[in-house]
């Protein structure tokens, strides 16, 4: 549940974007950034290894105004996606609202995509949250490696692996050149402020 | 249906606010690639857990039955470097033992289709040892040999897909590509050596407190009685000079350690600017 502040009328909604290591979860935060810097203005909190890997979490946090006379402040995460780093990504997930499941398109990432959605199912579970309840997003990144012959997974693959059961909203995507990167981010904020605001009631 | 209306007005506010906040600048998105979510309603009935377990047999019979398929439509030239291209973006973006070993296996049989021509051959030699490097280190392995690997690569692929290339543009390609290799060689060893010389010097350092403090301890357990006959066999004067000559020794050795520490320190400092 979000952390709604009814003195100050104040919501903050958390939103994790998940998926398998060198997926591009950064990179879509980065985008964000980068892109929105201005309007935003905020700074972004990210903590990398020397091999460029989430070593704990991105942190970027927005106000996007008042909505229903709340204001509304959106904290996107994303968590290390190695699997050595259950910890930390159980820890990120706490009071979650909200979850961008970033897939790596490639085909050799195939079995990589879906234990990490296993993965993210178990950890929801610890917080007695429910993958096919939780509002979520499904983004299939990498899009732009077929222009560089890459074998990438077809479509209508990734959604039978990923999304034949949660039956998700889902976008291909290119984080390193923005491509639906912000229409993912749209959706995620639509859905899970929504779903917030039913819980409210 | 006041609900819904409601519902409906929130919406529309939402997306409102966030066409304001990121409304123009997203001159990227194409709306055309939403894959939209089909209807639950087939499966809408069955538990969750059930729901989601049963996926794990779909997803392994989808395996076994579209992999080649999937293969297939997507290499686009049957080059034989498709694979060894997969591989290297694969160890760019983690390391696996998996990946490593279908590398360096996929190097050998490259090899052996190229063994007559000498360039393409050294540029696999090279790939090769930065495999087996890479396989050796891991997560440890110098930040630079994942550039180089994938810069040997695409050099690699140049040489072997351009048809107009001359032989001595190829040969320009291997020489740049083989200094960057020597270049990575020389940093990793000479890291290797300040490392060395650390942990040397450490040692060292620990070999001497150790004796410092084995001295201490002998001297401070030694009775009385033992201490007059030891004395006796030197002079007052003398025993001051032995136990100041230990001190001396501890001293001097402490000073080792810490001059040797310092050298390594400004070895490994020297090495930082280098590769700057």
């Amino acid at each position: 549940m979000a952390f709604v502040n009814l003195k100050n009328k104040e919501i903050q909604v958390k939103i994790v974007y998940y998926g398998p290591g060198r997926g591009g979860k950064t990179t879509n935060l980065e985008y964000i950034y980068q892109k929105f810097r201005n309007r935003i203005n905020t700074e972004m909190v990210t903590v990398k290894t020397h091999g460029d890997r989430t070593l704990f979490f991105d942190f970027l946090p927005f106000d996007i105004g008042v909505i229903n006379g709340y204001d509304v402040k959106i904290q996107l995460y994303t968590v290390p996606g190695q699997v050595k780093y259950n910890a930390t990504r159980r820890l990120v997930l706490r009071g979650v609202d909200g979850i961008v499941f970033v897939a790596d398109s490639m085909a050799v990432r195939r079995e990589k995509n879906i234990l990490s959605l296993k993965n993210l199912q178990e950890n929801l579970s610890n917080y007695k949250k429910s993958i096919f309840r939780i509002p979520c997003v499904i983004q299939y990144n990498k899009v732009d490696l077929l222009e560089q012959g890459i074998p990438l997974l077809p479509t209508d693959i990734l959604e039978k692996d990923l999304n034949s059961q949660l039956k998700r909203p889902s976008f291909q995507a290119s984080a390193l050149k923005g491509t639906n990167v912000v229409t993912t981010l749209k959706k995620i904020i639509s859905m899970t402020v929504a779903s917030i605001k039913r819980d409210l009631k | 249906m006041v609900d819904k209306s409601k519902e409906n007005q929130l919406d529309s506010e939402i997306a409102k606010r966030l066409d304001d906040l990121f409304g123009e600048g997203d001159p990227f998105s194409d709306e055309k690639k939403v894959v939209e979510p089909k209807q639950k309603a087939a499966k809408k009935n069955k538990p969750e857990k059930e729901m989601f377990s049963s996926t794990d047999e779909e997803i392994l019979d989808l395996e076994e039955d579209t992999a080649d398929e999937t293969h297939d439509e997507r290499v686009p030239d049957g080059s034989p470097l498709a694979e060894l291209k997969q591989l290297v973006l694969s160890i760019d973006w983690e390391i696996t033992e998996e990946a490593l070993d279908e590398f360096l296996s996929q190097i050998d049989d490259l090899k052996a289709i190229y063994k007559n021509e000498k360039i393409i051959f050294m540029f696999l030699q090279l790939l090769g040892s930065l495999g087996v490097y890479i396989k050796t280190n891991r997560g440890n392995a110098h930040p630079r040999t994942f550039k180089i690997l994938s810069s040997a690569f695409y050099s690699l692929e140049e040489v072997v897909l351009s048809k107009e290339m001359t032989e001595p543009e190829k040969k320009k390609l291997l020489n740049t590509e083989m200094d960057k290799y020597k270049q990575l060689r020389t940093q990793v060893s000479k890291k290797k050596a300040a490392k060395a010389g650390r942990q040397e010097a450490i040692a060292t350092a620990k070999e001497g407190v150790a004796r410092t403090q084995a001295f201490q301890k002998k001297r401070s357990a030694q009775p009385k009685a033992i201490e007059k006959v030891a004395n006796k066999s030197l002079s007052p004067a003398e025993g001051a000079v032995q136990s100041y000559a230990d001190l001396a020794e501890a001293v001097a050795e402490l000073k080792k350690f810490i001059h040797s520490e310092l050298n390594a320190l400004k070895q490994e400092l020297r090495i930082l600017r280098k590769s700057k």
